[in-house]
């Protein structure tokens, strides 16, 4: 068997191999015999150093692809066990800076509720301590009034009487007003919440979607890409990128769902 | 010698050759045969994993006889590779020995007993 009958034999068995890889692996046999013609040796002898061209084709398509897989997978492993430490303890991190970062934005407002519902105790504190001296005092005039008309007749004692019920209706006139007012804004303020809430959750739900669908469309694309890479093209990196990708959709998917802003139970 | 033994050191033997300097194919394949009997034509395969694996590196160097050669070429990731192959060959090594020590000096003394 000379040279270019071992390289036809050869290239018959690594036919399933890229044109590319055949060529490699051929020229650097080529070239060994090539070497040891020039050290002394026959074509034959240097042939026969190779042994059987169909185990030898064995061998390098075992090198090609089994034990390439075997390792690969290994180190996938280990990537895939060092990167889910790393990420967590990354993930650990951001979580407390997110916290770190909340409590101090959310320090302020908290100061202002605090301040806020000790504002709002004190008015309460003062209009109920005012209605108790308004009560007093209006049962005062009451009498008061009540002994005047004794002492000096009944068209007094009307007319005082009607100033206070006028003084009393301006009083109450204003209450209710504030206490509408206070209500209308109460009831604007809530009008306000729920928009934002119902545009907050649109944004969220149009993010969390876009990524949902995205993630579906890699899906789609990963059990293709699968099928085809069983079939035997070389699709293995596409492959673990569409996975990447389905996988990185669906987290983004549920992280967005965390941002869902819900309603209280107790808020009403 | 035992040609699966031979095949789990190969790549030690490639990669520890390589290290000092690089070298292309046929110069490997002698400078492997000269320390364990081996097949020349399953390095060529050998080589062509580690370079997938990115542990190779090769290039092209013109030659002043014949076509141009592939030089490989070591990378870092292949340096890696070869110290931690180098640590296992070791470790085992040593228990390996250590154990057939072990059973040496039992059977010694099973049969002073007897």
């Amino acid at each position: 068997m000379n040279r270019q009958e071992f390289i036809d034999q050869l290239r018959e068995y690594l036919k399933v191999l890229q044109d590319e890889e055949q060529e490699d692996i051929l020229a650097e046999y080529s070239q060994h015999i090539e070497m040891k013609m020039k050290n002394g040796l026959s074509e034959e002898e240097a042939i026969r150093d190779f042994g059987q061209v169909k185990e030898l084709a064995a061998e390098i398509l075992e090198a090609y692809h089994v034990s390439e897989a075997l390792q690969r997978k290994s180190f996938l492993g280990a990537a895939a066990s060092w990167l889910g430490a790393k990420a967590a303890f990354v993930g650990r991190g951001i979580r407390k800076a997110c916290r770190f970062i909340w409590k101090q934005i959310c320090r302020p407002f908290a100061l202002i509720g605090r301040k806020g519902s000790e504002l709002a105790e004190r008015l309460r504190e003062k209009r109920a301590f005012r209605q108790t001296m308004l009560e007093g005092g209006a049962v005062g005039f009451a009498g008061a009034a009540d002994r005047l008309g004794e002492a000096s007749g009944v068209g007094q004692d009307d007319q005082l009487r009607i100033e206070g019920g006028v003084r009393m209706g301006k009083r109450s006139i204003f209450e209710r007003t504030q206490d509408g007012l206070g209500r209308l804004f109460g009831f604007c303020f809530r009008l306000f919440v729920a928009c934002c809430r119902l545009a907050w959750n649109g944004a969220v739900i149009c993010g969390a979607g876009f990524f949902g669908l995205m993630g579906l469309f890699f899906l789609f694309c990963f059990g293709t890409l699968v099928v085809l890479w069983i079939q035997g093209y070389p699709l293995a990196g596409l492959v673990c990128g569409c996975l990447g990708a389905v996988l990185c959709c669906a987290a983004l998917t549920l992280f967005g769902g965390t941002f869902f802003w819900r309603k209280k139970r107790g808020d009403r | 010698m035992n040609p699966q033994l031979k095949k789990g050191v190969l790549e030690l033997i490639v990669l520890e050759s390589v290290r000092k300097r690089d070298m292309y194919g046929y110069e490997l394949v002698e400078e492997v045969s000269k320390v364990i009997d081996v097949n020349e034509g399953t390095i060529y395969p050998l080589l062509k994993r580690l370079t997938n694996e990115h542990y190779f590196e090769t290039y092209l160097r013109e030659s002043t006889e014949g076509p141009p050669r592939k030089y490989y070429h070591l990378t870092a990731a292949g340096i890696l590779y070869r110290d931690s192959l180098e640590a296992e060959w070791m470790q085992l090594m040593e228990r390996v020995s250590a154990f057939l020590q072990k059973q040496n000096g039992g059977e010694d003394e099973s049969t002073g007993v007897y």
